[in-house]
């Protein structure tokens, strides 16, 4: 049996099928097999979510063009300033924290419908996954959603609070929900290493076993069960095809290799003790997931968009982000609130030296390769006001972005406008996402 | 004048067959008396070009294609009978419309049913998701219930989730059937060598918390808000069934809102709870999940609702706060809020349920040993594995494909229980286990299915699983075939718990209520007393009933009405009952008329509903289609919809409204027959509560039937209907035998379906003869031979 199958699936490469790789649990493709046309090392988009918004006069930064002076909550970013951009004057015109986080990478919030009463989305893909189902297929993984905090329970203007955990959104319906573990990050990305070739060739076999009983059941059957084996054997070699390209990746001499490999270390299961520890986990299993090109598409919801996350680990704040998020002006609490914005925004400082830490082909690093959106979909908590929110750009994707920049934009500019010029940046060919107006020309 | 036509046909229905026409004569008369009056006064409507509703008479010039179009002919007559067609337009003479109704009666009821002698063709069947997972425990011994990852089973034709002709197969599925096959041979791996099992007691304080305004007590966390989520990781060591013990205390100073407690294991939800323990005396809520391997979080949530279940405890703090808040009234102060509804959580133990049995010991029938080589051991444990799995005789050519494939895992270093999970992989990935194959004729001239296969198709209608060493034992012997053997195997197999599996199912999927509490569901604003425990409680209530008709063998006319029901605590004071305590469903004697029956019970009168009020006119199809058969047209595509709740006129009960919006003969020549009886239960609201008044007016629930005879209130309307056993023993004879045979019947199948129902009627509705009837019947027993059979 062994013998004959080869022949039979050196044919089925040959005919070089190109289905989109059905993600089976376990069965992750190996390292190594992402495919990416021609040899220029491909451009990566992140996106890094920050909730609760910020206290807006210590965000927004004095001046424009190069000459702008970092405010008191980007005075972390001054080690990477040339790397980065503000953006001034984007919005979503969304309503309370489940809405605003739901439109922050689709532009079209959350409704609940008015008359059954029922929390249907009526919105459309979020960039990331309208990126990915574009350019993402020819990657092991075509999207990464991750984040630190399961979706929380309860309601908001009548929309769940579960809602908020993401901000990935695959259809109007579907919500894509971040995982939260760093080792089943780890899994989904790289498999559990070297078991996985065995465990496809297994299948292989067994896919062999189950075609030939197939072939002998259908023999022996009526018309009516031929046809229903038939449909069982068209699955099967379906399935088939899939095994053999995870086991033949298709024009594996032009496949796409890191300039380093890697070292690849598997976190330990559950969650990490500290804030710290667990948002650092994540962002290096970003890079990771860039360096290898085993996807192009990245998401982490630092926290969850209705976050209650206790901040007493830092000094001067003393509960949650929430609570202190609406703060009355008051600067007992316009304090600490500033104070866990610049905790957040050095997250982004961490992830730009780690990209810009990695070597890519011609001098260039992967933060060069590597556009990243960072921001929050309230500007300010107190209020929950979505116009000109905090949004930060970093990296060059791949010579299309001219970062170290304040870029004001004119008021009320809809936040969709910046995801059309991010999704042409990754090589997609449109004229428009979602609501979007225009795109941006000189970012 | 159409009770004369009744008289006539009912006398003409119940005088036997008296020198049955052949199909010849059918044939002749057909196209010589029959053809030139449907000319006449049908082809307005159902001639070749108009076709309404799909039928053109001129199209039918033999018996047999009027008999394979038997449903078509069988409404003919009816209405026929009951003067409703023609509609319009010249009307026949009475001895014109006598006539084609003696000839409609002749040709599709009382001929010479030997000439249509077939047993049927079952599609090859597939397991479906109960048929999956009950056969994985059987088979292994271990309840891992893998099929509930798989893509739910739409029912076909004829509602069953078992018809086979409406389970498809499409690649996602294919890849769920590998893993499954990985994850069932890997646990029978890991259940052999279970030393290492799990067993954690997790304090509360060392969960992570989505929030942390509240501080610990000293004994454990208070929560007291949706927003707040508890969750922490843990490793499960295998793909097994877990146990998950949660201790915990509740208080609540509202009446009526009880707090509770939701279990997740990653996204997935594991169960609810109200916590009614009091705080003294913390209880421990067991909820149970099958678990795959590897870290999963486990989370609990808070939640409150609205329902009866409370403690002393809390009815002492309702009492406190509403004396503190008439105090506060009585000294002219603003009166103070209510207290928090507490769920206070202090740990949870989660272990592995692991019972004698569950050692693999089912699979494991081999070891490598004295005498024994490693190899030899495989191929007995294979072989054993593979009969099992394909449910009849393995070939050893069969036997060796499976060996090479441990061979070859064994050649590269597996150890032997790894290289073995290789070939149970392979069966369980196999259409041979997947399908059920009924190939095998015993006597090719007598198409009667082999005695594997007949095990198989009894296991499978009254286990829905895989047939046990008894069964096959006796197929082995050739000995299934004698229909005295089968019934007591029948009989056998109904006392066995497993029954349980096919009362369960027949009841929810033929009443109608198999999706209550998931695609079925109240709207929660207008209903939040509707909680996912109710509902629970609701399908539990109406399956127990049924499976207490079929396991004591009572009388099946229980289904329309019957002195008990069973209830828990919620569900009794949901109905307005007293003195059942606890959350455990049990049986209770009913003793006025209300409850009891199909027709009592909430979660067929919540299936019937609209998710923001009740329907009468899916009420009264579903008594008609589901409890008598009749087949209702649907209705014209203009026919428009009623105002939802709140924008109907003022001071209106629903029926006011609806016979508002029904004035126009078109509809009320069906709705007369329908909407009488749904008006008779509107005494049930939409989620089957009493009630005595709608919109503020009483409610009314007289009727009257088209047959004449007026009712008012639901015990009433029973009675009536109580009156057409008849046609209640032939659907549920009809609806039994295609889930047995999971297929849609075919005109071949009435003098089946006449023999089952006579026998259940003269046995006095006995649940046992049904049983039997079907199990012995022609259909169920034989096969039409594979050679023979056209597309």
């Amino acid at each position: 049996m062994a013998g004959r199958s080869i022949p039979r699936r050196a044919v089925l490469r040959g005919v070089g099928v190109t289905l989109a790789l059905p993600f089976l649990e376990g069965a992750e493709p190996l390292l190594g097999a992402a495919r990416h046309a021609g040899r220029r090392d491909p451009v990566r988009l992140a996106t890094l979510f920050h909730p609760n918004g910020v206290y807006p006069p210590n965000w927004d930064p004095e001046g424009a063009g190069r000459d702008f002076k970092l405010s008191r909550i980007l005075e972390p970013l001054a080690p990477v300033r040339d790397e980065i951009s503000v953006i001034s004057n984007l919005g979503t015109g969304a309503k309370g924290h489940v809405g605003a986080t739901s439109a922050f990478l689709t532009g079209t919030p959350l409704h609940k419908k008015a008359a059954g009463r029922i929390n249907t989305p009526s919105m459309g893909a979020s960039l990331d996954q309208y990126v990915a189902e574009r350019v993402g297929r020819d990657n092991s993984i075509p999207s990464l959603e991750v984040g630190t905090e399961p979706p929380r329970s309860g309601g908001e203007n009548g929309l769940a609070i579960s809602f908020a955990n993401t901000v990935s959104w695959r259809s109007d319906s579907t919500k894509v929900d971040p995982e939260i573990e760093p080792q089943a990050v780890f899994d989904r990305l790289f498999g559990i290493s070297k078991k996985t070739r065995q465990r496809l060739e297994d299948e292989a076999s067994i896919i062999d076993f189950v075609l030939e009983d197939a072939r002998a059941l259908r023999a022996g059957g009526s018309a009516t069960d031929r046809r229903k084996l038939d449909e069982f054997l068209g699955s099967v070699r379906d399935v088939e095809k899939r095994i053999d390209r995870n086991l033949h990746p298709a024009n594996a001499k032009e496949e796409w290799k890191p300039l380093v490999e890697p070292d690849l270390h598997r976190p330990e299961a559950g969650i990490p003790a500290t804030r710290d520890e667990h948002v650092r986990q994540m962002l290096d299993l970003i890079v990771l997931a860039f360096q290898t090109n085993t996807t192009r598409v990245a998401t982490f919801m630092m926290a969850h968009g209705f976050s209650r996350q206790n901040f007493t680990f830092i000094d001067g704040v003393n509960g949650d982000h929430h609570s202190i998020s609406h703060h009355k002006e008051d600067p007992k609490l316009t304090e600490p609130y500033t104070l866990v914005s610049r905790w957040y925004v050095s997250q982004l400082v961490y992830l730009v030296e780690r990209l810009q830490s990695v070597q890519e082909r011609d001098g260039k690093t992967l933060l060069d390769n590597t556009m990243v959106l960072y921001g929050s979909a309230l500007k300010n908590g107190n209020g929950h006001t979505t116009q000109n929110l905090p949004v930060l750009l970093a990296g060059r994707g791949g010579g299309s972005l001219n970062p170290g920049r304040r870029i004001i934009l004119p008021e009320e500019t809809p936040v969709t406008n910046l995801h059309l010029t991010l999704a042409r940046n990754m090589g997609i060919e449109t004229e428009s996402f979602n609501n979007s107006t225009g795109s941006i020309g000189d970012l | 004048m159409k009770s004369l036509w009744l008289a006539l046909c009912v006398v003409a229905f119940n005088s036997g067959l008296p020198a049955a026409p052949t199909s010849d004569d059918l044939t002749a008369s057909l196209n010589s008396e029959i053809q030139p009056l449907l000319q006449v006064y049908c082809s307005r409507c159902h001639g070749p070009e108009t076709r309404t509703a799909g039928i053109a008479f001129s199209e039918y010039r033999t018996h047999q294609a009027v008999i394979r179009a038997r449903p078509v002919w069988t409404r003919a007559l009816r209405v026929l009978r009951e003067n409703e067609m023609p509609p319009a337009g010249p009307q026949p003479e009475i001895e014109e419309r006598l006539r084609l109704i003696r000839w409609i009666d002749d040709a599709i009821n009382n001929l010479d049913w030997s000439e249509h002698r077939d047993p049927g063709a079952v599609t090859i069947p597939r397991l479906n998701r109960r048929e999956y997972n009950n056969t994985i425990r059987d088979l292994t011994g271990l309840d891992l219930r893998p099929a509930d990852a798989f893509p739910p089973d739409s029912p076909g034709e004829t509602g069953f989730r078992n018809d086979r002709d409406g389970l498809f197969v499409a690649p996602l599925l294919v890849e769920k059937y590998l893993s499954a096959a990985k994850e069932v041979a890997d646990a029978v791996v890991t259940a052999r060598n279970a030393k290492e099992t799990l067993h954690v007691r997790l304090e509360i304080e060392d969960f992570l918390r989505t929030e942390t305004n509240h501080e610990f007590t000293p004994y454990g966390l208070d929560l007291r808000n949706y927003q707040q989520t508890v969750y922490r990781y843990v490793t499960f060591p295998r793909f097994g069934r877990y146990r998950f013990l949660v201790k915990a205390w509740g208080a609540s100073p509202v009446p009526g809102e009880t707090p509770g407690v939701t279990l997740r294991v990653g996204d997935r939800m594991v169960g609810q709870a109200h916590v009614t323990a009091e705080p003294t005396a913390p209880g421990e809520y067991e909820f149970h999940a099958n678990v795959p391997m590897g870290s999963h979080r486990v989370s609990l949530h808070w939640f409150k609702s609205k329902t009866a279940e409370t403690s002393e405890h809390n009815r002492r703090l309702a009492a406190e706060a509403l004396q503190r808040q008439q105090a506060a009234k009585a000294a002219g102060e603003k009166p103070p809020r209510n207290g928090p509804v507490i769920l206070s959580l202090d740990r949870i133990e989660v272990r592995e349920d692991l019972e004698p049995g569950q050692d693999g010991s089912l699979v494991w029938v081999a070891e490598p040993g004295a005498g024994l080589s490693a190899q030899e051991a495989a191929r007995q444990v294979l072989g054993n594995f593979a009969e099992r799995a394909y449910r009849g005789s393995v070939e050893p050519s069969e036997v060796d494909r499976l060996v090479e494939l441990y061979q070859r895992a064994a050649q590269r270093g597996e150890p032997f229980e790894s290289a073995v999970a290789i070939g149970l992989q392979a069966v369980l990935s196999s259409p041979r286990f997947l399908y059920r194959r009924e190939q095998r004729v015993a006597a090719p001239e007598e198409d009667a299915l082999n005695d594997f296969d007949l095990a198989a198709r009894l296991s499978y209608f009254l286990w829905l699983s895989m047939p046990d060493s008894e069964l096959t034992g006796l197929a082995r012997e050739g000995r299934l075939a004698d229909v005295d053997t089968l019934k007591r195997q029948a009989a056998r197999m109904i006392a066995d718990p497993k029954s349980r599996a096919f009362t369960s199912a027949f009841a929810s999927e033929w009443l109608g209520f198999a999706d209550l509490g998931s695609s079925i569901k109240p709207d929660d604003v207008a209903f939040p007393e509707f909680t996912p425990a109710l509902g629970k409680a609701m399908v539990d209530e109406a399956t127990s009933s049924f499976d207490r008709i079929v396991r004591e063998n009572r009388s099946l006319l229980e289904v329309l009405d019957s002195d008990y029901t069973y209830l828990n605590e919620e569900l009794a004071r949901h109905y307005g009952l007293e003195g059942v305590v606890g959350r455990e469903i049990r049986l209770v004697e009913l003793h006025d008329g209300r409850r009891g029956g199909a027709l009592g019970m909430g979660a067929i009168l919540t299936a019937t509903s609209l998710p923001t009020r009740t329907s009468p006119v899916v009420r009264g199809m579903w008594v008609l289609e589901t409890m008598f058969g009749e087949e209702l047209p649907p209705p014209p595509p203009d026919a428009g919809e009623l105002p939802e709740p709140g924008e109907s006129p003022r001071e209106l009960t629903l029926r006011q409204t609806f016979e508002r919006h029904r004035d126009e003969a078109r509809c009320a020549v069906c709705h007369d027959r329908i909407d009488p009886i749904g008006f008779g239960l509107e005494n049930f609201d939409a989620i089957g509560r009493w009630r005595d008044t709608d919109n503020g007016q009483p409610v009314d629930a007289t009727g009257r039937l088209l047959s004449g005879k007026t009712f008012e209130g639901p015990l009433e309307l029973k009675r009536i209907l109580l009156g057409r056993r008849q046609e209640f023993a032939r659907m549920i004879s009809a609806q039994m035998l295609k889930f047995a045979l999971g297929r849609e019947l075919e005109y071949y199948d009435e003098p089946t379906v006449r023999a089952i129902s006579e026998a259940v009627v003269r046995s006095g509705f006995s649940a046992r003869t049904l049983v039997e009837e079907i199990v012995s019947s022609y259909p169920f027993r034989y096969r039409r031979d594979v050679a023979r059979e056209s597309d």
